[in-house]
Order: structure tokens, then C-alpha cells, then sequence
């Protein structure tokens, strides 16, 4: 069981930048401006150079009512806040719950194609911000637009 | 520390190494086993929501859930990128767009200090938490496995919301925490009522699952996913192709055809002509649907139809979406219907999806999908028609239709054979490939002189 805290070092807003290439290491590097600075041109698109390679951005926008995090797992345990009472028992059954430290947050986030603008319709990124947050709400969800529905029936 | 301490002659020593590893600009860290993930999450989630292996209804494994004791439930789903193209993330710096550049490049100057400001990931997950009805994880027990095939279905007993959580926090441990919060417990009581059967005892509810309600429930969610629209790309590969009229096949003839055999079967077109006062739709249907076994109909449904289509602008073509032609209401029907396969396929126990399936064949339901069925089957008998019927009279082309289709998947299994056998070519020296050529027929083996004796 994980639980989301803010973390004390939060570097507020990032933007998460998928590259289309895969870059074989984990870990912190130096994105400064001499090495990573995308640009918006004259006619609208935004552009960016990676190791002098061309690349071709679509701004994804984090859908209405979510936020987008950057977590890290932690091996800190939450502290229990209730007090042990009568059904002790119970308690101790209850698993350790380890801290996901959230490490900053975005609102958007960049997808870049090589040379041309990434798929606006059949990419991965683009259906699951787009397509999956809209239609997942419409199965699940479970109040109003009951009585309409069954009207239309 | 050890540089001041240490005797002068191994200080110098240590400032030469440190220069020298100084050397490249740019240095990379050592690889992170715990790299961040990113997460897409609801705003308004509280500090008490939890991340938790649940059950997953459909597969039996755990899977990750949120649990918001305001918000509710909340399923992960991670995207990943896929295999054919690598990618992985970049967090930078947010880009200040509105002119706040000053204050992005003072926080860079004070991170620059500290520590490098980017973060690159091997790959590009992303995890999307989105809600998920309470009820479809509580279905599991609410509809367990039958234990024993040939039992017949015992008779289900009322039970009580608080035992069937006990039910099911049996299978998702990590559930078991959450059991003592009301909000949680009463979301979940909620949805069970909305498709069980309930008895009131004493100052507690027990509760029955009614297949009728479920299956009407889930009839319910299908057709709410239709009234805004399936996204475009399961709209394009489910509802457009399936309800796709074997038209294109047809017009293909156009050129091979159209000669003579107009001449021919100028008399039998008379017949046809009052037919031509319907729409098109309408056309296609009843002229293929004349077309049977003899050879000269089916050319005069051929020719009539490519008189039609010659008839309005071709531009019908060029559009991106022209209008599905399909019998009124049909077309909702399958949007309806796909809908609901995918909730089963996704969200519902095979044995689940298996009986609401069942019962939606025997039509007691709200939804009747018989015209759909009827349209489908229709469909299907037009298309093996119009292949049959191609395969008659088109007597310009050499290959068959379904040889046809399968040319593509031979000439990608040509293309690998000749692939691997190049990669084999390469890898024998010249005087291997020589010796192949030998004749060694009566010679003995070379094993033979190294055998014991």
C-alpha cells in the first residue's frame, strides 16, 4: 500500500518530454538550455533540437480535474495516525504503508516526433490523455445521467 | 578532507587525478534503480487516498487501484510506449511560455548549484488513474466462480454488504484497511443495490445478485459510452468497418467490365430499373441480393451498379467520413453493443460476461439488438456474395480474392526468408562455399578416420 506526500525538496512544475528515441540510462541529467531548449516558431509549432536532430512537438494537456505527478517510491513508513484502540487485533493486520514521495507536478507534457509531428490520432499518449480519461469516466461512472439514459430507453 | 592531511607528495598526486577526471564535460551519474514514475491523478484527491493492490475483476490478478475515501475509486492504467518505436522520457524545466522567463532562469540558477535540473527515464511509462466503478470489483464476489462444474448453480443466499467485503478484502488484502471507513463502505452498498436484490433485516440490508439488473446496469453504462461518441479510433476499426458495405469491390469493375457485357444484358436491365428510384443504399441491397448463382444476373447486378456509382459525383470518396450506410438505428445498436463487449472484456469475469451475454441473446432485455444481428448477417451473406460473384465473372484476373489478400503476407514471409538467408550467406567464408560444390559421393567420412579401433 503507497500513500502520495509531497516531498520536502517539491521543484514545482516540470515538463515531461517524451523523446522518440529511448535513452538506455535512468537518472538526473543536465537539461539546461544549451542542450535542451525547445523554441516556438514563427508559424505556431515548437520545435526543439536533440543532439542536432530535428524534432517536432505536440503540447498534450493534462485533462480537466487531473494533475499530473512525478513521483519517486521511498522506503519510509507512513506513521499510523490512529491510536491503537479496542480492536487492536485488527491493527496489526493492517500492512505498512510506504511513502511515494511526489517530487514535482505537471500540467502538460510534450510529445516529440522526429522530423515530423508525432500521430495525432493512433499515438499511445495521445489515445490515453485524450480518448481514455474521457471514455473511462463515461463507463464508470455511476451517478446522474441514470435518469436520462433510461428515459432515452 | 584527504588532500590537506595527507603528505604533500601524495597531494599532488591527488590533484593530477582529479583533474583527470575533470576530463569529459558532462558527467553521468550512475544509473538510478528508482527512477521516478509519472502519474496522472484526479486534483481534488485527499491526503488519505492510497495506493493498493486489488483484485483485478476480469484477470484474478492484483492489479494497482487508488482509494479515495472522498473521491472513490480509481484504477491505474499505464501506458507504455510501443515496442516498434523506443522512447523515453526527458523531465525538464518547465518552459516558462508567458513571459516569466526571469524567474524560471533564477530557479535554474539556484537548482544549477545544487544539482543537475533534468531527469531522463528508460522508458516512457505513464500511469493514468482513472475512476473505475466500485461495482465491477465487488462483482467478484458477489458472482464467485462456481466451485464445482457439475453442481448445479446453487441456490444464492442473501448476504450481507458487511460479508461480502469481508469477501473480498479475503482476496485483496490491502483492501482490508479501508473496511472501517463509512464513506467507502456505503459507495459500495450503493452500487451493489443497483443490481442485487435486497432484503431489509433488521437494521441491515442483505443483498442478492439479480443477473437481470446487471445485465440492464451494464446495458445502462454501454449506452451512456455511445451518447457522446466512441473515440474516433474505435468508431473507425469497430462500427465503420463492420457496417462497411462490400461497395468498393464492385466499382473496381468498373473498368474491366463495362464493355460488352452492358450490351448483353441491356433487356434484363429494364427489370431492374424501378429499383434505381430508391436510394442507394437501398440498391446495393436488393440488386446484390437478386444476384445468385447464374452468371448473367449477377453481371447485370454488376453493370447496374456501376451505372449508379458512375451516376453521383465521385466525390462521395474524397470525404473523410461519409455517412454509414446502414438501416436506421443500426449503427447505434453496434456502437451500444461494442460498448458493452468491451466493459465485459475489461472490467467482467469471463463466467460474468459469459451469462449477461447470454441473457442479452434471449432478448427479456431493455435494448433488443435482433435488427443489428439481422443487418450483420445480412452483411456478411452480401460480402462472401460479392467475393463469389468476383471470382465468376472476373475473368481478367489470374489470381483469386483470397489469394489476393494473402499476397501481402507472402511477399513479407518471402522478403524474411530471403532476409535470413543473405544473414547465412554472409557468415561462410568463400572456400566453404566451394567446398559445397564437391562431389563427395563414395568418399568416406571424415568421423571415420577418428574413430577407435
Amino acid at each position: 500500500m503507497l500513500a502520495i506526500e509531497k516531498s520536502k525538496v517539491h521543484k514545482g512544475k516540470c515538463t515531461p518530454n517524451i523523446l522518440p528515441c529511448r535513452i538506455n540510462h535512468n537518472g538526473p541529467v543536465d537539461a539546461s538550455k544549451r542542450y535542451w531548449n525547445p523554441s516556438k516558431t514563427t508559424d505556431g509549432k515548437t520545435v526543439a533540437y536533440f543532439r542536432g536532430r530535428k524534432l517536432h512537438g505536440k503540447q498534450l494537456k493534462v485533462p480537466k480535474g487531473y494533475r499530473g505527478v512525478v513521483v519517486s517510491s521511498t522506503e519510509r513508513i507512513l506513521p499510523k495516525s490512529k491510536p491503537a484502540t479496542e480492536d487492536d487485533e485488527e491493527a496489526e493486520e493492517e500492512a505498512d504503508v510506504k511513502i511515494m514521495e511526489e517530487q514535482s507536478e505537471f500540467d502538460h507534457i510534450m510529445l516529440w516526433g522526429h522530423e515530423a509531428l508525432p500521430d495525432e490520432v493512433a499515438d499511445p499518449y495521445v489515445r490515453a490523455m485524450e480518448e481514455w480519461i474521457a471514455l473511462a469516466e463515461q463507463i464508470h461512472s455511476t451517478s446522474d445521467g441514470k435518469d436520462e439514459s433510461m428515459a432515452k430507453n | 578532507m584527504t588532500r590537506t592531511t595527507k603528505s604533500s607528495g601524495k597531494s599532488t598526486n591527488n590533484s593530477i587525478e582529479s583533474a583527470k577526471s575533470v576530463g569529459p564535460k558532462v558527467q553521468l551519474g550512475p544509473d538510478s534503480n528508482n527512477p521516478p514514475h509519472l502519474l496522472i491523478l484526479p486534483e481534488e484527491i485527499s491526503n488519505e487516498a492510497r495506493i493498493v493492490s486489488l483484485q483485478n475483476p476480469r484477470f484474478s490478478t492484483d492489479s494497482r487501484y487508488v482509494v479515495c475515501p472522498q473521491l472513490g475509486f480509481y484504477e491505474i492504467k499505464a501506458f507504455t510506449e510501443p515496442k516498434a518505436t523506443p522512447r523515453s522520457w526527458l523531465l525538464s524545466q518547465d518552459v516558462a511560455q508567458d513571459g516569466v522567463v526571469g524567474s524560471s532562469e533564477a530557479q535554474w540558477e539556484i537548482n544549477k548549484s545544487t544539482e543537475p535540473i533534468g531527469y531522463v527515464t528508460r522508458n516512457a511509462n505513464l500511469c493514468v488513474a482513472t475512476p473505475i466503478d466500485p461495482l465491477f470489483l465487488v462483482l467478484t464476489v458477489l458472482a464467485p466462480l462456481p466451485t464445482s462444474k457439475n453442481s448445479e448453480s446453487p441456490k444464492k443466499l442473501f448476504l450481507s454488504g458487511d460479508d461480502y467485503l469481508e469477501q473480498f478484502s479475503s482476496t485483496s488484502p490491502q483492501f482490508r484497511a479501508f473496511l472501517r471507513t463509512e464513506s467507502i463502505k456505503s459507495a459500495l452498498e450503493k452500487r451493489m443495490a443497483a443490481v442485487c436484490d435486497t432484503v431489509d433485516a433488521g437494521d441491515e440490508t442483505m443483498y442478492r445478485l439479480n443477473e437481470e439488473k446487471l445485465v440492464d446496469e451494464m446495458l445502462r453504462k454501454a449506452t451512456r459510452m455511445t451518447t457522446e461518441g466512441l473515440p474516433a479510433s474505435v468508431e473507425e476499426k469497430l462500427i465503420r468497418k463492420a457496417l462497411d458495405m462490400p461497395i468498393l469491390g464492385i466499382s473496381r469493375e468498373e473498368s474491366s467490365l463495362n464493355g460488352d457485357l452492358e450490351v448483353t444484358t441491356q433487356g434484363e436491365l429494364g427489370s431492374q430499373t424501378p429499383a434505381a428510384d430508391t436510394p442507394d443504399t437501398q440498391i446495393t441491397v436488393s440488386s446484390i441480393g437478386t444476384a445468385t448463382s447464374s452468371f448473367s444476373e449477377a453481371s447485370t447486378a454488376a453493370t447496374s451498379l456501376t451505372k449508379e456509382s458512375m451516376a453521383p459525383p465521385p466525390d462521395n470518396k474524397l470525404l473523410p467520413l461519409p455517412a454509414i450506410k446502414a438501416p436506421a438505428g443500426v449503427a447505434e445498436l453496434l456502437r451500444i453493443r461494442t460498448a458493452l463487449f468491451f466493459i465485459c472484456s475489461s472490467y467482467v469475469a469471463p463466467h460474468v460476461s459469459d451469462s449477461i451475454k447470454k441473457l442479452l441473446a434471449s432478448a427479456t432485455t431493455t435494448v433488443d439488438f435482433t435488427p443489428l444481428d439481422a443487418h450483420l448477417a445480412h452483411l456478411a451473406k452480401m460480402r462472401q456474395e460479392v467475393v463469389s460473384m468476383r471470382s465468376i465473372g472476373d475473368f481478367s484476373r489470374k489470381r483469386s480474392m483470397v489469394e489476393d489478400e494473402d499476397s501481402e503476407s507472402r511477399a513479407e514471409k518471402k522478403r524474411k526468408k530471403d532476409e535470413e538467408e543473405k544473414r547465412k550467406k554472409a557468415g561462410e567464408s568463400r572456400g566453404v562455399k566451394n567446398l559445397k560444390k564437391v562431389n563427395v559421393t563414395g568418399m568416406k567420412k571424415m568421423s571415420d578416420f577418428f574413430k577407435k579401433k
